[in-house]
Formats: structure tokens, C-alpha cells, sequence
């Protein structure tokens, strides 16, 4: 069943994917970490879709997901020095009641992205923007709100070479 | 008949040479601009890339009849395509009517390449399938033109596609002599067939091509550009850290591995198997996918060379291929400070595939396109290409082992795992093909 706008889930989850954006905009990784289940999967296709056996560009299970936090705001990840400023605008959001009480979602996320710095050096200071089709399947966790069991975030880019893409997506 | 290729450009004269070997000093280094020149690339492109044998493609890649990729052969466009025969062509991608793209897709399956601007048709082999409504044209120009102008050479080893726009080139085999053992050693790790290229992780960045060729066998840089990657995948979440330079996966062994420059350019970085670390490669796998390709190597092979192939070899095939255990990586220059790497995932044959998916994991945790050990290396070629940019630092150094390097009956030069020994070949080769007379 379609959720619309004037639908309490659909404000649910306008209010879990803006909060989303915002903690990976200023950073708040383990914020992000825990809006998702334990067994939630995070994933970016190289095709259409992401599918079992297939080259991907992400494929992260819980451990795999705190590895790239702890890589990102605990050891020097030179891809990420200076850091890169991003900006996520949000939009088309389509909800889905589904019959086992999970909700899908799918929307249009716009990643903005700089590294701080300007062309006198190579790679920084150059806006990029990064636009991507993003899916979720949200279930209710313990306390009932909402979390993460998958997000899969479909890039328009996916086909093209694609420089330094060590953001979260 | 189709046409010849026409030659390279003449080489403008450029001041100096780029390479310095001076062995009273035990000094090797390389003029900045060679990294930086424009002039210094167009020279390469002619003298490298569109006049010796270069790799392609990997025959997998276009496997059945009527499969295509188009890419670049230096810098000139061209499709690889295999036909009914089984023969793997590859031509110019430009119509001979007025210079379209007779193909806009980057693979695919086709019968025919059909140019969209006019619809003059090309068979899988080049040849002209069709004019438009030819009547308006002088009867024999379709046999006066031929077809697609053809790539003069094409020749594949261990299911590895190379071509050269040069038609007098040596065979494949005589000019890969030197590096021949070193790509069977990696074929090697498919068993009974050659490996399958996968759909590969692209990357580009803003950085010279041969910033990608030399680090692929550079054992020194490990400890300080990857010493997030290492620390982050040994991080166990909620438990106690380790020192990154504790890692398993620091994959080099500094003591037993070993750098080779091979004569032609060519060269590896070496780390020796023993199974004790229960590695392939570098890859860390369960101990069920361990042991079931140590039993299939063993089997294949016997047991000295399976573990030799359960070790880990980076080897660069001058100028643009790098295989490296489960990865083929392609460099494609686009221009002085612009480059695409393309990683194939190599699934081997004759393993279960338990094996094949554990491997494009760690493949693709460590070096795809979300890496968290080769996005480090690519931050390094952006800062190098602002470098060497700088006047007043007009040499670079590539100098570490040389006082001590070994050379063998073989010609190849040895070195530790951490020296510039094969970027030495590397450059002597550079330089043999650049700062050659005409």
C-alpha cells in the first residue's frame, strides 16, 4: 500500500532519511551506524541492481560498515585528507507499506561533494555532484521506530570511472 | 584491401632526456617532466602506445560470437570483436564514409556494426557489409575502401588480448619472452581454463599513467599509505586494536619478498608462498576456501608449485597491464595528468565457487571502486601530479637498492621487496622507446 504524505509512516521515514543526511553531512558516523539493524545490509550496484556473486561497488555488513567508520574518523585515510564536505538533498520519496510490516522506500538522493582546498592542488576543491536512485526496506526496531535492514544506493555514474569514492554514500 | 595505418608523427625535438642513469653514483632518476610534459605524453602515446604490443582486452571479455568492447588503443579508438570463426578482430572505430562512431556502446552482442549517421554497415571482422543506397556512388567503391581500417597486429597469450598499431612488431610471444614465466605463474591460478574477467570497478584520477604502473610494484609505500586500510579491516568492533604494522595484511614480507626488474620494461613485486599464513595472495579467505584451492592447485600442479601459487605476485607487463593474484588491471592514459584504471575481478576456473565469491570480496573491500586500501593509492598520484609541476625539483629518485641489487643469467635485476628495482626497468625501456632516434 502506498503511504502518502499526510500518512504517519511517511512521516516516519521523511524524518529518519533527512536525520540520515544530516549525520553523514557533519560526520556523526556512529550516529549513522546505529540507524541500522544489525544484520542490515548497505550496498551500491555496478549494474541496475546489486546481486549475489556480482562485482559491486559496496557491500558492507554490520562489521564491514564500523571498519570504514573506524577507517574514516580513527586512522589516517589519506582519500580523506583533507576531508571531503558534503551536502545531501533528498527528495521523491516514495513509501510502501509492505503486508510484513516492513516499509519500502524509494527515493532520489543528490550528494554534493568538496574537498576542501582549491585547483592549485590536484583533486581538492573541485564540487562534484553525485546523484543516486537510493532504496530502503525499513523495519521497526526494538523501542518500534524504524531502522535500516537495506539501503542500497544506485549511482548514476555507476558505469563510469569514478575518482575517489571514499565517501558514505 | 583495407588501408595502413598512417606512421606516427615525427617526435618534436625536446630538450634533454628524461632519464639519468649514472652507476659510479649508484644515482637513478627521472626528469619531473616526464610526468608533467604534455609533449613528453603525445611522444609516449606515439612511441609506446601506438607503436609496441599493448593490451586490450581479456579474451573472456568478448567470449562468444558477436561480442564487442569498445576502447582505446592508445589513443585511438577501436573495437575488439569476435566472430563466427572465433578469430578476435579489432578495427578503428570510424566509419569510412564521413568518420563517425560506428559503435557508442562500450560491450555488447551484435551482428553487424551499423554507423548511425548514414547506416553504412561493417561485419564482425570489419569488412563493409553494406552502402546505402550505393547506386549513387562509383560502382567499385566499396571494394576500393575495403572496410574498417584494421588494428595490423592482434595476438593473445594465456587468454590475455594484446594488439599493435606498428605491423612490424615482433610476434607477441618474442617480445613478452622475459615476463612469459611471470604470466603463467598468474594463469596458473585458474586451473584447466583460463580465468573469466568479471565486470570490472573503474576508477580515474587526476594524475600521470605511470604514477599507477610503478606503485602496483612498489613494496615501500605499503606501511605509510595503507596503514588506514590495514588498521581498519584488523579492527575488530567493540574489541582491542592492533599496531598497524602487526597486520597480516601488510602483504609484502620485508624479509622474504622480493622486487624483480625484467629486461623490456616489465617487472614484479614478490612475496614467496608458504601456506603458513593461510593466505591466497593477500586475500584472507575462510579456511574452507584455503584449503579447497590448496587441494585443487596441488592437484593440478603438485604440491612446490601450488604453494609457490599460493603466494603473491604483482606483475607489471609494460606498459599498461597489471596482474595482480585474482586482479587484472588495465591503465588507460588519457592525457599528462589524467588517467582510467579498470579492475577486473579474475574468477578462476576449475575451484568451487565458495572460492571465487570469498575473493571478489576481499578484492573488492581492499581495491574496489569504495576500497579501503587502493583510494589511498590513487590520493598519492593527485599529490604527486601537483609536484612535479614545481620548478626547481626538476628529478625525481629511484634509487633505493641499487648499490645492491642482484642481476641474473636471466638479465633481471633483483632487488628487496621495498626497492626501485623494477621501476628502473621500467624506465630503461621508457626510455629506450622515447629517447630513440627516429
Amino acid at each position: 500500500m502506498l503511504s502518502t504524505a499526510l500518512d504517519p509512516t511517511y512521516a516516519q521515514v521523511a524524518t529518519l532519511l533527512h536525520r540520515e543526511a544530516r549525520l553523514l553531512d557533519n560526520l556523526e558516523l556512529d550516529q549513522w551506524l546505529e540507524l541500522f539493524l544489525p544484520h542490515g545490509v548497505y550496498c551500491s550496484p555496478l549494474g541496475a541492481a546489486c546481486v549475489d556473486g556480482e562485482p559491486v561497488i559496496l557491500l558492507d555488513d554490520d562489521r564491514l560498515r564500523r571498519q570504514r567508520v573506524f577507517r574514516l574518523l580513527q586512522t589516517p585515510a589519506y582519500a580523506q585528507r583533507p576531508a571531503s564536505r558534503t551536502v545531501r538533498q533528498v527528495s521523491n520519496v516514495e513509501v510502501e507499506l509492505q503486508a510484513d510490516g516492513q516499509v519500502a522506500v524509494e527515493c532520489v538522493v543528490v550528494i554534493h561533494e568538496v574537498r576542501v582546498g582549491d585547483e592549485r592542488q590536484y583533486g581538492l576543491g573541485t564540487l562534484r555532484v553525485l546523484p543516486t536512485r537510493t532504496r530502503y526496506l525499513l523495519s521497526p526496531g526494538p523501542d518500534g521506530a524504524l531502522l535500516i535492514a537495506r539501503k542500497e544506493v544506485v549511482l548514476l555514474m555507476r558505469e563510469a570511472p569514478l575518482e575517489n569514492l571514499s565517501i558514505l554514500l | 584491401m583495407t588501408d595502413q595505418l598512417s606512421p606516427p608523427p615525427a617526435p618534436q625535438q625536446l630538450d634533454g632526456r628524461w632519464v639519468d642513469q649514472d652507476p659510479a653514483a649508484d644515482r637513478y632518476r627521472v626528469r619531473t617532466s616526464a610526468y608533467s610534459d604534455p609533449a613528453v605524453f603525445d611522444l609516449e602515446m606515439s612511441r609506446i602506445f601506438e607503436s609496441t604490443w599493448v593490451y586490450v582486452c581479456h579474451e573472456s571479455e568478448v567470449a562468444k560470437a558477436g561480442d564487442f568492447k569498445s576502447t582505446w588503443l592508445g589513443r585511438q579508438p577501436i573495437i575488439a570483436a569476435r566472430d563466427r570463426t572465433g578469430a578476435i578482430n579489432m578495427m578503428l572505430n570510424v566509419c569510412r564514409h564521413r568518420g563517425n562512431a560506428v559503435c557508442r556502446t562500450e560491450t555488447g552482442n551484435t551482428v553487424i556494426f551499423q554507423c548511425p549517421y548514414h547506416g553504412w554497415s561493417y561485419g564482425l571482422d570489419g569488412k563493409l557489409a553494406g552502402i546505402t543506397d550505393r547506386n549513387r556512388y562509383p560502382s567499385d567503391l566499396a571494394k576500393q575502401i575495403g572496410g574498417l581500417v584494421r588494428v595490423p597486429r592482434v595476438e593473445s597469450y594465456r587468454g590475455l588480448v594484446f594488439a599493435s598499431l606498428n605491423p612490424d612488431v615482433p610476434e607477441l610471444r618474442e617480445h613478452l619472452g622475459p615476463v612469459l614465466p611471470y604470466i603463467d605463474h598468474w594463469a596458473d591460478g585458474s586451473i584447466g581454463a583460463e580465468y573469466v574477467a568479471r565486470t570490472p570497478h573503474k576508477f580515474a584520477y587526476p594524475g600521470n599513467w605511470k604514477f599507477q604502473a610503478e606503485n602496483s610494484l612498489d613494496g615501500y609505500h605499503g606501511r605509510f599509505v595503507h596503514e588506514s586500510g590495514f588498521a581498519a579491516l584488523a579492527h575488530e568492533p567493540g574489541g582491542t586494536e592492533v599496531a598497524a604494522d602487526k597486520h597480516e595484511f601488510m602483504a609484502f614480507d620485508s624479509k622474504a619478498g622480493l622486487t624483480r626488474g625484467i629486461p623490456g620494461g616489465h617487472g614484479t613485486l614478490e612475496s614467496p608462498g608458504s601456506g603458513l599464513n593461510r593466505q591466497i595472495g593477500v586475500a584472507k579467505v575462510s579456511d574452507r576456501s584455503f584449503d579447497d584451492y590448496h587441494a585443487a592447485l596441488s592437484e593440478a600442479y603438485g604440491a612446490e608449485r601450488a604453494l609457490s601459487l599460493l603466494g603473491s605476485r604483482h606483475v607489471l607487463v609494460f606498459p599498461n597491464l597489471v596482474l595482480m593474484d585474482l586482479n587484472i588491471r588495465t591503465i588507460t592514459p588519457i592525457s599528462v595528468d589524467r588517467t582510467l584504471v579498470h579492475s577486473f575481478f579474475a574468477e578462476a576456473q576449475g575451484v568451487p565457487a565458495h572460492v571465487n565469491n570469498e575473493r571478489l570480496h576481499d578484492l573488492q573491500v581492499r581495491l574496489g571502486t569504495t576500497g579501503f586500501v587502493g583510494l589511498d593509492d590513487l590520493e598519492m598520484f593527485g599529490g604527486n601530479q601537483t609536484g612535479v609541476h614545481a620548478r626547481g625539483m626538476e628529478w625525481i629518485e629511484l634509487s633505493r637498492g641499487l648499490p645492491t641489487e642482484q642481476v641474473n643469467e636471466a638479465g633481471e635485476h633483483i632487488g628487496a621487496a621495498s626497492d626501485e628495482t623494477p621501476f628502473r626497468a621500467f624506465w630503461t625501456q621508457w626510455a629506450a622507446l622515447l629517447e630513440s632516434e627516429v
